[in-house]
């Protein structure tokens, strides 16, 4: 019955609900008891404090109304008018009682000297009291008197004034009263049962059991606080002693309340039996409703259950859980129909996936195929580029000898020009200075032209053997002071300078760079040269400028010559490209391309800026940090030769003729 | 108190014995019997004063009797005191003792008529005879007892109504308020003053009565006022009378209303009581007898014994004077009686006494003193008003 979740739910409530109700009566119970106990002893406290001080009060106000009484002149003179105190005396004393309970019932008697009543409040019978013990008390102590006795099993209580007259007590008031006519009413009590004894513990209204009494009295001896409690045989004892009337001893009596303990735990014990019954009701019904409920909560958690189970055997996703709730449990069918429904369309996207797969697996198959013959093609194709590349590499043998031999050639072909060259100059030499006079005009200028062709092809010659050697060595990078530098260039073109009064300024300062002295020295020779050479105007002017870029120092080379057209701003740098015709000019029309070579040599840039009859300025830049002039040099190698084969190809095409260079810039093989 | 005064009047009985014993010289071996005479009266209490008066009156009479001899061939006389402090029962229970004496021959009363009349039965029947020297009640006497076993010297109330209205209405106080003790004597004055006011077509203004014991009286006396009463007459003993005058001399002056007063004041010790009041009210009081004004030897030789025996010196000192002069009077006309009867037996003694011719006493010449159908000893005409002078002494007013 207990083992599914509704059952575990519903014995796991029971115990609980169980466990807790006995805990509620167990400590209830106690608790209720105990303050019950402590509740009543309080109010037992309160009642018999109550009780006794009304008994007080009673005993009070009748002693105070007797005092009173019997101070009045009118009684005083009632004992002493003998004779006429009849006819107002006995109406008086007819209607005569005593106030507050009882006060009706006591017998009020005037008495004489010898205690012989005068007058009473009642017709019959008529009480004796000259043989009392009290009566020669009072008369003769002149004192109140108070005293208790018993007739007919009843406690009855006397009070005695004396009536004076100035110094004599000439007669004496009494009132005699049940002990129960006042008292009873007050301990007659639904809950507790008063018994009232005197100093001895002798019943005077009801009695005690003398255990008890015992005990009791013992207990006041030792506590000091009344009123004790005694619980003895199931009941409950409260004692209060008090004095009745205050100063006599008779009236020293004890107030004892008696009650069931019974009576007093019924409350609680009927309290337990409450709340065991209500909550043995309430766990049944609760039970109930828990089982009620519970069916409603695992209905759907077994709806879920089956759908899975349903799943797992017929693998149908398309099951789904009734969602019957908006509870946890809702929410947990509604999660498990989503993951379903997620699950189907998995399922479905791979079926679909599949048959891409499939569809994919073919294609590629075909790919795989198409790929083999593919690289069957490539490894063909790859064995006809090894056998290319070794015909090129074949050719490439070829091209560097051809190439050597062509650097060989134009080496040789200098040096080997250059001894039929020497020759001619040398014996046009001779003819001029040993013919000079017997050669006429023509003749003169005849030979005045061979001698200059002859040192124009020197020059010629010296600079090609130059731009050979451009490419075929490398000088080691120094640092070098540009200032130094052209310094050296001016020296070196002293006289052409001063020959055409040529103004060459340096603006500003020239750093100290990185590079190959020689070269560059051979660049700002080039370049102040050409700007002396071609400069036409009355008062020529070159400046050497210089500024440091983010990565290169810029140098410029300013004239004021006749400018250069712009569309030979690139030309100018190429072999034997000149603007002027070459017979008015002298050069060899190498300078600038040996200029660039070297710029490039050292990774920079050259350029050209002008416009015609304005003079030009050459740009040049070298970088601040050149990489390994050795490569550069070997990358512009192949160019350089290739370009010097193409220059002189160039040159043989154009038919050779060339004036020669200006010999004022001293370049030589 | 009490105790003190019996062992004083036992000592003053034994030394008068001792005079008697020493006079008579018995016969050797026989002591003749002494003739007992009892007093039953306040000694103690409210009027203690006049009962001391009357003893002293009854001790010095006694003392002259014996002194001559005694009576009856040498029987001296011998005092019996009873103490009954007003009360009529005490008495009874005196009475009742003093019957047992078996010398005792007559009882001397007190002041108080209630301690009388309550008794006048068992009087009667133990054939009392008693002698009242100042209880004034009416009917003391006319007590309707034949053989009437009680004599008196003394006032009577029935005139003394009629003597203080007649000196009321003589001062010219025409409108008189009654003030009157609840008693036996209270009573018997409301009549006897009723009755007299009768006699002039006039009714008391207002009558007031009091309580023993009472000692605020404004009220009686307010109402008295408001009756339009303009003089009092006041029957009461010395206590209740000084509270009266205690609250009357708290009245405004113009209503503070005069005082004609029974005597009764006099028998206790009214003064002391009263203090400074009493000389704020007009106050007078009926007397019979005063040692003042009285010139004849034998008052003289009484006022003699009186200084020796009670050790006065003068005889404004004789106090409540009246109680004195009744008792001694009563002694002398008892002595006459017995003397006269041969016996003590109280019956022939009675009769004797309503025999006697005639008695020269301190008061008055008594001719007879009584007869059988008069036991009264005095008359109105022994009836005079006194005041008390600055030393609170009795004097009497000129007539």
């Amino acid at each position: 019955m207990f083992t599914g979740l509704k059952g575990k739910f519903l014995a796991f409530f029971l115990v609980l609900d169980l466990s807790t109700l006995g805990v509620i009566v167990l400590t209830v119970s106690r608790d209720a008891q105990r303050s019950l106990r402590d509740e009543v002893k309080q109010r037992v406290a309160l009642r018999i404090t109550e009780m006794s001080k009304a008994i007080q009060d009673e005993l009070q106000v009748k002693w105070m109304s007797m005092r009173d009484l019997a101070a009045n002149s009118f009684l005083r003179n009632s004992v002493i008018d003998t004779l006429g105190r009849n006819e107002y005396l006995v109406p008086f004393m007819q209607k005569l009682t005593l106030p507050g309970a009882g006060g009706d019932t006591a017998i009020v008697s005037l008495l004489d000297f010898k205690g012989r009543v005068i007058a009473q409040n009642v017709a019959l019978p008529k009480v004796a009291f000259h043989d009392t013990r009290w009566l020669p008390l009072v008369l003769n102590t002149g004192q109140p008197h108070a005293e208790l006795f018993a007739r007919d099993d009843t406690t009855k209580i006397v009070l005695a004034f004396p009536i004076y007259y100035l110094k004599y007590a000439e007669g004496v008031l009494v009132a005699e009263f049940d002990l129960s006519s006042f008292a009873q009413g007050y301990l007659r009590d639904k809950e507790f049962q008063a018994a009232l004894v005197d100093r001895s513990w002798r019943p005077l209204l009801s009695g005690v059991p003398e255990a008890v009494a015992t005990k009791l009295q013992r207990d006041l001896e030792v506590q000091g606080q009344p009123p004790v409690f005694l619980e003895e045989a199931g009941i409950l004892y409260a004692a209060l002693p008090f004095h009745a009337l205050a100063g006599t001893e008779e009236f020293a009596w004890t107030l004892v309340l008696a009650t069931r303990l019974q009576n007093i735990l019924a409350p609680a014990h009927e309290l337990s039996r409450r709340t065991v019954q209500i909550g043995i009701i309430t766990a049944f019904v609760l039970a109930c409703i828990v089982l009620w409920r519970m069916t409603a909560f695992v209905r759907p958690i077994q709806r879920l259950e089956e759908t899975m189970r349903t799943i797992m055997e017929h693998k149908d996703l398309s099951k789904r859980v009734p969602v019957s709730s908006h509870d946890e449990l809702g929410a947990l069918a509604g999660t498990f129909n989503q993951m379903l429904a997620d699950l189907q369309k998995i399922q479905q996207e791979l079926q679909g996936r599949e048959q891409t797969l499939q569809q994919s697996n073919e294609e590629l198959v075909r790919q795989q195929r198409a790929l083999q013959s593919l690289l069957e093609d490539l490894q063909r194709s790859k064995d006809q580029l090894q056998q290319q590349q070794q015909v090129l590499q074949e050719a490439n043998v070829k091209l560097q000898q051809s190439n050597k031999e062509l650097d060989d050639f134009t080496y040789t072909v200098s040096h080997d020009l250059k001894e039929p060259l020497r020759s001619i100059e040398a014996f046009s030499k001779f003819l001029v200075q040993d013919y000079q006079e017997q050669l006429q005009g023509e003749g003169k200028g005849f030979l005045e032209r061979i001698r200059a062709n002859a040192k124009r092809m020197g020059d010629l010659i010296e600079d090609l053997l130059e731009l050979s050697r451009l490419s075929r060595r490398a000088n080691q990078l120094t640092e070098v002071n540009v200032a130094d530098m052209i310094e050296e260039v001016k020296q070196r073109l002293a006289y052409a300078i001063m020959e055409k009064r040529v103004e060459l300024v340096v603006q500003g300062s020239l750093p100290t760079i990185s590079c190959d002295r020689v070269r560059l020295t051979e660049v700002f020779a080039n370049l102040v040269s050409n700007a002396v050479k071609y400069n036409d105007k009355p008062a020529p002017r070159i400046e050497i400028g210089y500024h440091a870029t983010e990565q290169a120092h810029e140098f410029t080379v300013k004239d004021n010559g006749p400018g250069i057209p712009a569309e030979y701003f690139e030309k100018v740098f190429e072999m034997f490209q000149r603007l002027t015709k070459r017979e008015d000019q002298e050069g060899t029309g190498i300078g600038l391309t040996i200029v660039k070579k070297i710029v490039e040599l050292h990774g920079g840039r050259v350029w050209v800026e002008s416009a015609v009859g304005q003079g030009a300025i050459f740009h040049f830049t070298i970088p601040k940090e050149i990489k390994r002039l050795g490569e550069i040099l070997v990358a512009k190698q192949l160019i350089s030769e290739r370009d010097l084969t193409e220059a002189l190809k160039e040159q043989q095409r154009r038919g050779g003729g060339a004036k020669g260079d200006d010999p004022a810039t001293g370049r030589g093989a | 108190m009490n105790r003190v005064v019996s062992v004083w009047l036992w000592s003053v009985l034994f030394m008068g014995c001792a005079s008697i014993a020493m006079a008579q010289e018995p016969a050797p071996g026989q002591q003749p019997e002494p003739i007992v005479i009892g007093l039953d009266a306040d000694m103690s209490s409210g009027s203690a004063v006049a009962g001391e008066a009357i003893r002293r009156g009854a001790l010095m009479a006694m003392a002259e009797i014996n002194e001559q001899g005694g009576l009856l061939g040498g029987r001296a006389l011998q005092l019996v005191v009873k103490d009954h402090h007003g009360i009529p029962v005490r008495s009874t229970e005196n009475l009742l003792e003093l019957a047992k004496e078996k010398n005792l021959v007559a009882v001397l009363g007190g002041l108080h008529s209630p301690a009388i009349m309550q008794n006048l039965p068992l009087i009667h029947e133990q054939q009392l005879l008693l002698l009242d020297p100042w209880a004034a009640a009416t009917p003391v006497i006319d007590n309707g007892y034949k053989p009437n076993y009680v004599f008196r010297i003394s006032l009577r109330d029935e005139y003394v109504g009629g003597f203080l209205v007649e000196q009321a209405l003589r001062q010219g106080d025409t409108k008189l308020g009654l003030l009157l003790e609840r008693t036996g004597w209270g009573r018997s004055n409301e009549k006897g003053m009723s009755e007299a006011l009768a006699k002039h077509q006039k009714k008391p203004a207002g009558i007031q009565w009091f309580n023993w014991g009472d000692t605020d009286m404004t009220a009686q006396l307010i109402a008295l006022e408001e009756a339009g009463a303009d003089a009092i007459m006041m029957v009461a003993n010395a206590p209740e009378g000084a509270a009266i005058v205690q609250n009357l001399a708290k009245r405004p002056q113009e209503r503070r209303l005069p005082v004609f007063a029974h005597w009764g004041i006099t028998g206790g010790d009214f003064i002391a009581l009263t203090g400074e009041a009493l000389k704020q009210v007009r106050l007078q009081v009926v007397q019979t007898y005063s040692f003042l004004d009285a010139n004849d030897a034998k008052a003289k030789a009484v006022i003699t014994r009186y200084q020796a025996m009670f050790g006065t010196k003068d005889a404004r000192d004789i106090v409540a004077p009246v109680g004195t002069a009744h008792a001694y009077d009563l002694v002398h006309v008892l002595a006459l009686a017995i003397e006269k009867a041969g016996t003590i037996e109280r019956a022939k003694v009675r009769d004797a006494l309503e025999s006697i011719e005639s008695y020269d006493g301190l008061v008055r010449r008594y001719q007879p003193p009584f007869t059988p159908e008069w036991h009264e000893g005095l008359d109105p005409s022994d009836y005079r008003l006194a005041m008390f002078d600055h030393d609170g002494v009795i004097v009497p007013v000129p007539r």
